[in-house]
């Protein structure tokens, strides 16, 4: 692999690009495209990895592969985000879901039709706590990954830090 | 004191220490900047119903945000529906309206339900409403945010 230095935040953001597309004129981010040095603490985002056997899908974080977001660093209210592209020319909306740790499965958005799209929600979380994505594996006779479906790239992060609030009396 | 919205009280007591003496009963600077909520299509009314959460400062009432601090926001809205039509030309619009007025053309959907966002210069007092396509009944529980930039 080939290391290439890119000047997207402050210009340390190192990336490391896989071989079979680095001569690519365009560069779709992807896990062959791992963000190395990118921004910790309370602004994560990684890219997408392959989607498990049990409808989870795996979010790379700076080359590290989990079936979950990093975990919430702090009590607050948070931002997680996927943008996706249903690689298919068919009509039936994907119904995409999200948990919160090991909870119910809640509805998170649906793509369509060979769009290129986000997806989000808004949440309050407790420090620790992970968020999960989840889409059928086979949805009307079709196997959602590799091939119809790719998550391009996610983003979580904090909107307000809950854990230096002060308190009421 | 609370530089924001100018309400935060604060009780001295003079039997403690004086570094504990003075204690916040109410704290909202630090929620201010920032809204979140559910939201979904209500259909009859064609509006975008809201429904915050951890909203201690009331931003959000009867479907309607009101600005409490002058600058730049950052308005996003997971909407949509979960599945559904699949006709071409069933096509969907969410709107914004600024204090009342016209209508502004915030996302298009058709058959699924997507994040949009739009950048605002808002002033303390603003209020925002999200027309939607009238008539239109879904179940998906979308999300929204009302995030303070600068």
């Amino acid at each position: 692999m080939t290391d290439f230095l890119v000047d997207n935040l402050n210009g340390k953001t190192v990336f490391k690009i896989d071989p079979s597309v680095q001569n690519e004129t365009t560069l779709w981010p992807s896990s062959k495209m791992m963000m190395l040095s990118a921004a910790t603490g309370s602004v994560m985002s990684g890219t997408g990895g392959a989607q498990l056997a049990t409808g989870y899908w795996n979010l790379v974080y700076k080359g590290v592969t989990s079936g979950q977001t990093p975990p919430a660093p702090s009590d607050g209210l948070y931002h997680f985000n996927v943008t996706h592209l249903y690689a298919s020319a068919y009509g039936q909306p994907v119904p995409f879901s999200y948990c919160i740790n090991t909870g119910a499965l809640k509805a998170l958005g649906s793509t369509y039709y060979s769009q290129y799209q986000d997806i989000g929600v808004f949440l309050s979380l407790r420090k620790g706590d992970v968020i999960k994505l989840w889409e059928p594996t086979v949805y009307y006779n079709l196997t959602m990954y590799p091939t119809y479906s790719r998550i391009y790239h996610w983003s979580f992060r904090r909107l307000v830090d809950r854990s230096n609030e002060i308190s009421a009396f | 004191m609370d530089a924001k919205i100018g309400d935060t009280n604060i009780t001295i007591n003079d039997s403690q220490p004086v570094a504990a003496n003075v204690v916040y009963t109410s704290a909202k600077a630090s929620v201010t900047n920032v809204c979140i909520g559910s939201c979904s299509l209500a259909g009859a009314s064609g509006v975008l119903t809201l429904t915050p959460i951890d909203d201690v400062d009331r931003l959000v009432i009867n479907n309607t945000f009101t600005c409490p601090l002058s600058g730049w926001w950052i308005v996003w809205v997971n909407w949509g529906q979960a599945t559904g039509d699949t006709t071409g030309a069933t096509k969907y619009t969410l709107s914004y309206s600024l204090n009342g007025g016209a209508n502004v053309l915030l996302s298009k959907m058709e058959s699924n339900s997507h994040m949009t966002h739009v950048p605002l210069q808002l002033q303390k007092g603003d209020t925002l409403k999200f027309p939607a396509t009238a008539g239109r009944v879904t179940s998906f529980a979308g999300s929204y945010c009302f995030e303070f930039i600068q």
